[in-house]
């Protein structure tokens, strides 16, 4: 019925069909495929659920982890950012004379798309850009008040809807599709995309873990890991990722892993800021 | 021959099946090491490690460099350094294949990323 060209035909048919519907796709498409992906594969779990990752597909880790919660090892951070975030540069003036709303409830419009600029600007980004601004300097991203400062701005803007936008601007989509060509192409010596672990293999063992999926995934960050002992940003678990896949990482709040931000935030719209979070 | 002259033998018999054990080494224990490279000199070497030099630039500016070229060529350096030529280039046309392999990929993928967009 079918010979072998016949089969080949089909198969590149389809390809070019999934390329043309992907070129074409808007975030919104994305978003809602991306969405319902998740909800297909896992159709027990709520969607809410996704902002606490691998504790919505597993329930032994969740226990673990909602007595980890009763006495969060975030709360230190919680309290230094705070304390640095109350406490007023050299000029007299703070973080608050920087931002919307004065900094308060605001993580969840994070990370914008600067139209003067032509730049996706994360959280700590601004925050650094606050800094200097004020004449003092910018703080290392991995740094203990970065991520003190990002943790409390997240904990102030709990329970608030994520609402990334994507400007109609054609710089602001270009960032978009970086961000998403990231997300889906292999890299390094391993050949792997972020979404071989976190779409076609989430759920799945690696070694003693399961791999989250990336709806919901940074609902939760800044998030102290139990492993290193510390807090860590959302571009450290990127950069752990890509150094796992044994390609080279890009550096902390690089035009990469901003845009991968960028794309994967909007993935999480309509999910609730639920950072800092723990992790083992 | 008596026993005493006899154990003797057994003696020196063993210590040279011993030695001869030693100087033998398996698959495994030569696995890590680089065969001699017919030929080398520093002349070679220098244009395989410029060679992967360019190639490591190459997948940089595609955004795709590997995780240890950057680190075989280092330690080539460090044997040529030390007059191991045929190890240098060795590791030095390894960072160089890395470099080629990961401009590939990133061809490749320049496409080929469309087809796991989550549709």
């Amino acid at each position: 019925m079918f010979d072998r060209a016949d089969f080949s035909r089909f198969i590149v048919l389809g390809a070019l069909m999934a390329l043309v519907t992907s070129v074409l796709a808007d975030p919104e498409e994305d978003r809602e495929a991306f969405r319902n992906y998740y909800q297909s594969r896992f159709p027990e779990v709520a969607l809410a659920e996704y902002v606490n990752g691998i504790y919505a597909l597993d329930e032994d880790a969740r226990q673990q982890w909602m007595e980890i919660e009763e006495f969060p090892p975030y709360e230190f951070a919680i309290e230094e950012g705070e304390t640095l975030f109350g406490t007023t540069f050299a000029n007299e003036k703070g973080y608050s004379d920087c931002f919307e709303n004065r900094g308060i409830g605001i993580r969840q419009t994070y990370p914008q798309f600067d139209l003067e600029h032509g730049e996706v600007i994360t959280l700590e980004l601004a925050i650094n850009h606050c800094r200097e601004r004020n004449a003092e300097a910018p703080y290392p991203y991995d740094s203990d008040e970065m991520l003190s400062l990002s943790a409390y701005m997240a904990y102030t803007s709990r329970g608030n809807i994520f609402d990334i936008v994507v400007p109609d601007d054609p710089r602001a989509q270009a960032a978009y599709e970086r961000g998403k060509q990231f997300y889906y192409s292999k890299r390094g010596q391993l050949n792997m995309a972020c979404s071989d672990c976190h779409v076609s293999a989430v759920g799945s063992y690696v070694r003693a873990d399961h791999l989250g999926p990336s709806l919901g995934q940074p609902t939760h960050f800044p998030v102290y890991r139990s492993k290193f002992g510390r807090m860590i940003s959302l571009h450290s678990r990127f950069y752990g990722c890509i150094r796992d896949v044994r390609a080279r990482p890009f550096e902390h709040q690089s035009l990469e892993y901003r845009d991968l931000e960028y794309f994967l935030t909007y993935m999480s719209n309509g999910l609730e800021v639920n950072g800092p979070g723990a992790r083992k | 021959m008596n026993a005493r002259w006899m154990r003797i033998a057994i003696v020196l018999l063993l210590a040279v099946m011993l030695t001869a054990c030693t100087g033998n080494e398996t698959p495994e224990q030569t696995a890590g090491k680089t065969a001699p490279v017919p030929g080398a000199t520093s002349e070679s070497f220098t244009a395989m490690l410029l060679a992967a030099q360019s190639a490591q630039k190459a997948a940089a500016a595609a955004g795709a460099e590997w995780l240890e070229t950057g680190a075989l060529i280092d330690q080539a350096r460090l044997d040529a350094e030390q007059g191991n030529w045929d190890i240098a280039i060795e590791l030095a046309e390894k960072a160089k294949q890395q470099g080629e392999l990961a401009v590939t990929q990133a061809e490749r993928e320049s496409i080929a990323w469309h087809n796991r967009v989550v549709q």
